[in-house]
């Protein structure tokens, strides 16, 4: 044995240097990913703050928050703990310390900060917690490998009937993630769509559940007997808990995607094994909190327990709430929602970071040479108590909210709109918890100075007896001697099993589904398309959008047919997502002209006044009229989703390559032959109403139009909004045209193809009404016009044949043989009465953005001032 | 069938625990001797004492 650092002889030694350094790094680390917390979450209720910068855009910022977390505060917490733990459960140095140092600059130099850098200038993985990009995730292989070294090796000679543990956690901790990180961040590089998710689903919780929660679990191992003095309430239980955890833990990835295109049995195993894990995680719970029992006095006291303490009661929590959001009634219901960002919040801050705060303060406390204080840090745990109180409770409250919103058949900007509040909270309650982590810092930088005391403590007599009782034991069971093996075994073979069970077995399914179903010769993305996708990854968009339609009815009704495994089969990696704050994109082929898409990419509150999406002027050059290549290529990318099924014609009810009932019992498709596809033919929005109901069906309707209508059309529905100098046909002026019931309700209801009218079915019918009745109080129902004669109505008549028919068709109904080609058809006179003056104008200058060219070259006035009558007459209000 | 055979492993795997524990009175003890070794091992390193500054109010030369 070493003689340690502080002149003690018998006791291997602490690298107290190293255990400084990686605390004062999380600590750093924790303030700087929590400010980007915070600005994340201003974003959501003040979309234009840190706007206008592509480093500072809220994808890529989220990008740096969620790493930041996991490596750079968590990271190192876990690294300053393991430098102060390991000698002391080892009962030797570990390996090296230049090993060590070397260690610590790896991962604070080229894992942190050089991945903060990469990923705000748009270096990235679009791959929930595993942002970083390639590059990064050598060097974290390479510092789980150091880690390996660091920390394994010590226990090197270490008897099984000496591994306590927290020894357990820490070392399969440390190789269960060595092989389950590449797997996460470079095989969905290589699997693409459906089978790249299962392993996706694989990392996303495994990075929690076998790389946080270990070592997280390890603290409260170590701190709780110390504190208290006392051993833990059982050890066996402690086992016990330990390989459940390794065994269940890695099969629950699929969760994340319930109702998916991946095999129906596998989202089964998946649910059953969340439910096996909280009651694992309530069996591990209960034995600390009984190693607890009668130590109240010493959890009021101690902030180090205190926090310890709470972290095991929130890990009861959050893994109780995952087992029941893992239940398919509720996941339905709460997936995309902030359900599962509260969740996340409360697994990351309550439980880990405040099991790791626990072990922090723990071993700061017992680092020579540093100051503590522990009024500091008795404010600290308050303020995260507080601050993490509040964010829990808000977010879960706002996706039960979205998730109701989101079933009914209210629009989609309903649940952004019922959302803003609970999110300024969330912005509240980020603060707080700043402040908590500022309270920390203190705690760990001011207060006195501590001192290694002169001489150990001396050991407790009964002790003895155990010595006795556990080396007679040991004599029968020295076979069981090497702790390598069995930690090797949690590690490495729980991994391999997860990656089979997980992965592989359901890839295996999924192949034989795509190949059944897959529609031949579809064309692949073109070179545009590509970057576009680069650029949606790059921008985060993947954050807020998801592109995975599940078989419910929730989201068949508002967005389409679920997504099929075979859509995907072309993507490396898969843009799944995992959260909606804005609509789901799978089915977004042809629903946006791509002049739209250039003003909402340029202002998204341009075409939609309530949105809090970020916009993207880097893409432009000053306009979104002068679309740079890479805002080009993001739109063709868009416009590109679900193409495949429109092309192959499996979006249309009934047609294509369906599997047979006998090959989807097989596969375990999930059935969604009941579930209804298309919003359905308009319904008749009918204006006629007495003066009363006019007069309300009038408000409502200015309303609206000015909430939903007035950013394109101009508040005055003059075609002047805001959006309209960049979109082509530009936004109509409402006032030069009278519009039938039956027009006005095929135009709110599908929308105009060929420009940037959107459908509007997702709003209540009353409102559809009432913006009905609006739009024409703007003009007269009569026409004032004097009648032709009938040399002119002869005239007339022959020049309308002769001209327009062949697009507006014989009797003006927008049925001319050209009118189907034309991407916007020609303007039903039969429904749609123009002015005189519009309809002459018109005539003379033609509708720029549409097919209607300029006839002052072929008509004299005379003419067109005879057709612009002519057209008129046919008209029909009912 | 996966499913089926996730129930029964982890049942398998909670039955041999059980049973150890119940059967095994000897692997039991020895089952719980790591934690009194542990905590045997803790006592051997140096407390840390702080010197009261009255900076904030803390406690004057408490041992930790």
């Amino acid at each position: 044995m070493s003689t340690n650092s502080n002149g003690v002889s018998g006791v291997p030694a602490t690298e107290t240097g190293l255990v400084r350094a990686h605390g004062l790094a999380a600590l750093a680390m924790v303030v700087f990913s929590v400010l980007l917390g915070i600005a994340l979450s201003l974003k959501f209720h003040w979309p234009e703050f840190l706007g206008g910068h592509a480093w500072l855009t809220w994808g890529r910022l989220r990008y740096a928050h969620t790493q930041g977390i996991f490596f750079g505060w968590l990271g190192n917490a876990f690294l300053m703990f393991c430098y102060h733990a390991v000698p002391r459960l080892a009962n030797r140095p570990v390996a090296d310390w230049r090993l060590g140092w070397g260690l610590f600059f790896v991962w604070n130099g080229f894992v942190v900060l050089s991945g903060w850098v990469l990923v705000l200038a748009g270096y990235s993985q679009p791959l929930e917690w595993a942002e970083f990009p390639l590059v990064v995730d050598a060097f974290v292989a390479l510092a789980f490998v150091l880690m390996a070294i660091q920390f394994i090796l010590p226990f090197f000679r270490t008897r099984l009937s000496e591994l306590y543990v927290s020894a357990w956690y820490i070392m399969a901790a440390i190789v269960f993630t060595l092989f389950a990180y590449p797997v996460g961040n470079v095989v969905p590089e290589l699997v693409p769509g459906a089978r790249g998710a299962t392993y996706s689903g694989l990392w996303i919780h495994d990075a929690v559940g076998l790389y946080v929660t270990p070592f997280a679990v390890a603290v409260a191992y170590f701190v709780i007997p110390i504190a208290t003095g006392r051993p833990i309430f059982s050890h066996f239980l402690s086992m016990l808990t330990f390989w459940m955890l390794f065994f269940i833990y890695p099969l629950n990835g699929t969760h994340h995607f319930l109702f998916s295109a991946i095999p129906m049995t596998a989202q089964f195993g998946a649910i059953l094994a969340s439910v096996y894990l909280g009651m694992d995680v309530a069996l591990n719970v209960a034995n600390q909190l009984l190693s607890l029992r009668g130590a109240s006095a010493i959890v009021a006291r101690d902030e180090a327990l205190r926090y310890t303490w709470l972290g095991v009661v929130l890990y009861l929590v959050v893994s109780l709430q995952g087992s029941l959001q893992a239940l398919m009634p509720l996941n339905r219901f709460v997936h995309f929602s902030d359900w599962v960002i509260g969740h996340a919040h409360l697994a990351m801050i309550g439980f880990a970071s405040f099991a790791s705060i626990g072990g922090m303060l723990h071993v700061w406390k017992r680092t020579p040479g540093v100051r503590y204080s522990a009024r500091a840090a008795g404010w600290s745990f308050w303020l995260l108590a507080l601050g993490l109180f509040f964010m829990a409770a808000d977010l879960t409250a706002a996706g039960l909210v979205q998730g109701e919103l989101w079933q009914s058949e209210a629009p989609w900007l309903e649940s952004v709109r019922a959302s803003r509040l609970y999110w300024m909270v969330r912005s509240a309650s980020g603060f707080l918890i700043l402040a908590g982590f500022a309270a920390l810092c203190l705690s760990m930088l001011s207060g006195p100075v501590g001192e290694a005391a002169a001489s150990p403590r001396e050991t407790l007599d009964e002790e003895a007896l155990f010595e006795e009782s556990t080396a007679s034991t040991g004599r029968g069971l020295h076979w069981l001697q090497n702790a390598y093996v069995f930690t090797g075994v949690a590690g490495f073979g729980f991994f391999l099993l997860s990656f089979v069970v997980l992965a592989v077995w359901p890839n295996r399914a999924l192949e034989q589904e795509i190949a059944a179903t897959q529609p031949p010769h579809l064309p692949p993305l073109t070179a545009g398309e590509q970057r576009g996708r680069a650029i949606y990854g790059r921008e985060g968009c993947v954050n807020c959008h998801s592109q995975f339609l599940r078989s419910t009815a929730g989201d068949v009704s508002r967005f389409g047919m679920p997504s099929q495994a075979w859509e995907t089969e072309r993507e490396f990696p898969q843009l799944w997502g995992t959260r909606r704050i804005g609509p789901d994109l799978a089915r977004e082929h042809g629903k946006r002209s791509r002049d739209w898409q250039m003003t909402h990419l340029w202002n998204p509150r341009y075409v939609v006044p309530e949105s809090m999406m970020p916009g993207y002027p880097w893409l432009f050059d000053g306009s979104p009229l002068r679309p740079t290549r890479e805002a080009i290529d993001l739109a063709a990318y868009l416009d590109s989703l679900g193409r495949d099924a429109v092309v192959s014609g499996a979006i249309q009810e009934g047609s294509g390559r369906r599997m047979t009932p006998e090959e989807e019992e097989r596969m375990g498709v999930f059935c969604d032959c009941g579930i209804p596809r298309t919003p359905g033919p308009p319904p008749l929005l009918d204006t006629r109403l007495d003066p009363a109901e006019r007069s309300r069906y009038l408000r409502r309707g200015s309303l609206v139009f000015e909430r939903h209508c007035g950013s394109c059309h101009g508040d005055s529905a003059k075609g002047d909004g805001v959006a309209a100098a960049s979109l082509l046909p530009a936004p109509r002026d409402l006032s030069t045209a009278r519009f039938a019931d039956r027009a006005l309700s095929c135009i709110l209801w599908s929308g105009v193809g060929g420009s940037a009218m959107p459908d509007w079915h997702e709003l209540p019918l009353t409102d559809l009404r009432a913006l009905g009745v609006f739009v024409q109080s703007l003009t007269s129902p009569e026409s004032t016009d004097a009648p032709l004669t009938a040399a002119e109505r002869q005239e007339s008549s022959y020049l309308y044949s002769r001209n327009c028919a062949v697009c507006h068709g014989a009797s003006g109904a927008a049925d001319g043989i050209t009118s189907n080609v034309l991407p916007r058809r020609p303007t039903n006179f039969r429904d749609i009465r123009p002015t005189r003056e519009h309809a002459e104008q018109a005539l003379a200058h033609g509708v720029p953005g549409t097919a209607m060219t300029p006839w002052q070259d072929k008509l004299s006035a005379h003419e067109r001032r005879l057709l612009a009558c002519y057209v008129r007459t046919l008209y029909q209000e009912r | 069938m996966a499913v089926n055979l996730l129930v029964a492993a982890v049942t398998l795997l909670m039955i041999a625990f059980v049973v150890v524990w119940l059967f095994a009175p000897r692997l039991r003890v020895w089952m719980e001797a790591p934690k009194h070794r542990f905590l045997e091992n803790q006592r051997r390193f140096p407390d840390i004492v702080r010197h009261d500054k009255k900076v904030f109010g803390d406690s004057d030369g408490t041992a930790v």
